[in-house]
């Protein structure tokens, strides 16, 4: 679904920029992308980003952009919620904040007071940052695997700045690093002069047509990313297919039913890295945030249990998503190359 | 959605009392015309914030309601033109040093520029503020930034001075309003947009007669919030709140009673 009021100002129309980010490369590269932006200088992001009494979604309707310096921390330690993969040193880092898209289920609405985008400018620290921590990784005979789109979705972004270009090419120089890209972009031709690398993991999310028109705005539809999804393996790229949250609705398994044939289908398996399967869980703090701002999407208004701090769906829809993704998968890939995040 | 203009002066207000055909509450001291209302808050800040104290129990509709705050301010002599409007994007509260940021979505055709309010007036071009100058749009922001999202409010400046004026009597400043009260009505005309307004799932109605419900069955805090909850949730699959009538029909005797009546609700409401 994509957006139509003509009566909001579009994407971007104001960028609002740290002064001291406005030395950087990618600033200048920003601000050349946008020329008829309004430029708005600002002493430090928060003072923008975390205004009281902001509405995310309506903000949602005019994303504002801000050009911003990271203090450290650049690099984190994966939390309970997001998926591992399996790897023991997991990290994520946080490029951008926010994401272009609107999706019913993101926590990002319940994490942020904002919806505004904030693009750090010092990707080289967060870069400096990845070579300490694999120098001092926990589980040294591991490969450090680094999430790079968990507080966004970077390859949405790459036609306004090439940030994921710049991680595959830093990557492309590590020995034991490994990055994953998890997207619902159709923008993978962005990257067609890129030769494959075992270094990077782009996990395509993927949801049936109908989640996709009524609960993940501003998203390209299942079909392009499946053609993004065939081009990349077909150039020898690692994909991971991530059906994550599977959303339980009226008729839901059909829906997810027909969407595993179709990949089945469509996508060779050959190049398939893993399938991660989870279903809607968002921490209940960030969770009652979202609720109190009353949002229109029914995901909110739905009996969910709480499990450890985290809103979730009962047991029983959880036993029901995993005998649907193990039955419809047991002969599309091998059952260890699947993870159920439920 | 709901107009509240405020003004510091009665010659700032009186275009745009004239043009919208607003009457005075004596009751409210609000000049009032249906959704649009207007409010004189005096010069500066303190004046301001104790003139709003006063609104805020008003039976205004917050949730709908959009600040306009028009006023004539100093400006930059390199940078802006005297008569010009303009529309903020940044105000600086010289005294706190405090910075507020109104969310600017919907489309206009106004320059933009940053503001600085002063606690004196300026009449010494030396001080080089950049922008605009005036003496009341912090406070306004501080004030009502509880009530009002930061979307909800405009601030529209029409300069009158270089900040270099001796004898301030020397500006006309009604005739300054009334050159720009057409761009001021477009940008009422462009945010009369019903999204802009707060959403809310239960209407007043749904909400008092769910408090009467809970006083009636003396529910626990807990168990009044689980309502309105149950109650927000029920709505959005079902499109309307109903069968409530028959649990509330009579006063539970103990709270065993209340518990088992409150249970049977949770269930009614889940399902």
């Amino acid at each position: 679904m994509i957006k139509s009021e003509n009566t909001f100002l579009p994407d971007f129309s104001h960028i609002y920029v740290e002064s001291e980010a406005k030395k950087y490369n990618l600033t200048r590269d920003c601000l050349d992308r946008f020329p008829n932006a309004n430029i708005i200088e600002i002493s430090d992001y928060k003072s923008f980003f975390n205004r009281k009494n902001q509405d995310f979604q309506t903000q949602k309707k005019s994303i504002k952009l801000i050009l911003a310096v990271k203090k450290p921390p650049f690099i984190y330690k994966s939390t309970d919620i997001l998926q591992d993969g399996g790897f023991k040193n997991f990290y994520y880092n946080t490029p951008i904040l926010n994401c272009l898209y609107n999706c019913d289920y993101c926590f990002l609405q319940g994490m942020y007071p904002s919806a505004n985008i904030v693009v750090f400018v010092n990707q080289n620290d967060m870069m400096d940052a990845v070579d300490e921590k694999l120098l001092s990784r926990e589980f040294p005979k591991d490969p450090l695997a680094l999430s790079i789109s968990y507080n966004t979705d970077l390859m949405a972004f790459e036609n306004i700045l090439p940030i994921t270009r710049s991680w595959i090419n830093f990557a492309n120089t590590k020995s034991d690093l490994l990055i994953e890209v998890r997207t619902k972009s159709a923008l993978f031709n962005s990257f067609s002069d890129l030769s494959p690398s075992n270094k990077i993991i782009f996990s395509w999310t993927l949801s049936p047509e109908r989640v996709v028109h009524k609960s993940e705005f501003d998203t390209p539809p299942l079909e392009r990313r499946l053609t993004a999804i065939q081009l990349a393996i077909s150039k020898g790229w690692k994909i991971r297919l991530c059906f994550d949250p599977v959303l339980i609705y009226g008729n839901w398994e059909k829906d997810y039913s027909d969407l595993l044939d179709k990949i089945i289908y469509s996508v060779a398996k050959n190049n398939i890295y893993d399938i991660t399967v989870g279903v809607f869980r968002m921490g209940r703090d960030y969770f009652q945030r979202v609720r109190k701002s009353k949002p229109k999407s029914i995901e909110y208004y739905k009996n969910y249990v709480e499990e450890n701090k985290i809103m979730t769906v009962s047991q029983e829809e959880k036993d029901a998503v995993r005998t649907l993704f193990t039955k419809k998968l047991k002969d599309y890939i091998s059952k260890d190359k699947i993870h159920f995040w439920i | 959605m709901n107009f509240l203009f405020l003004t510091a002066l009665k010659v700032e207000a009186t275009p745009i009392i004239k043009r919208f055909n607003l009457e005075k509450d004596l009751k409210t001291q609000l000049f009032i015309n249906n959704n649009i209302s207007l409010l004189i808050t005096g010069v500066g800040k303190h004046k301001t914030k104790f003139r709003l104290k006063s609104i805020i129990d008003l039976k205004i509709n917050w949730n709908e309601t959009i600040i306009i705050n028009v006023g004539i301010a100093g400006g930059e002599k390199n940078k802006t033109n005297i008569g010009s409007i303009y529309l903020i994007n940044k105000i600086i509260d010289e005294e706190t040093g405090k910075i507020f940021f109104p969310d600017i979505l919907i489309k206009n055709n106004l320059e933009e520029i940053s503001l600085t309010t002063v606690i004196n007036s300026v009449s010494d071009d030396s001080f080089n503020y950049t922008g605009l100058v005036d003496m009341e749009a912090s406070a306004i922001f501080e004030s009502l930034s509880l009530y009002i999202p930061c979307h909800r409010f405009i601030f529209l400046k029409i300069v009158s001075d270089h900040m270099n004026i001796l004898d301030w009597k020397s500006i006309n400043v009604e005739s300054l309003i009334q050159k720009q009260i057409e761009s001021i009505s477009k940008i009422i005309n462009s945010y009369n947009n019903q999204n802009l307004s707060n959403r809310i799932i239960l209407d007043k109605v749904e909400i008092n007669l769910l408090t009467k419900y809970s006083k009636k069955l003396k529910l626990t805090k807990t168990q009044s919030i689980e309502l309105m909850l149950l109650s927000e949730n029920f709505k959005k699959n079902n499109g309307l709140i109903s069968g409530l009538d028959f649990y509330f029909k009579q006063i539970p005797k103990s709270k065993q009673e209340r518990n088992k009546v409150f249970d049977k609700i949770r269930k009614h409401l889940s399902a």
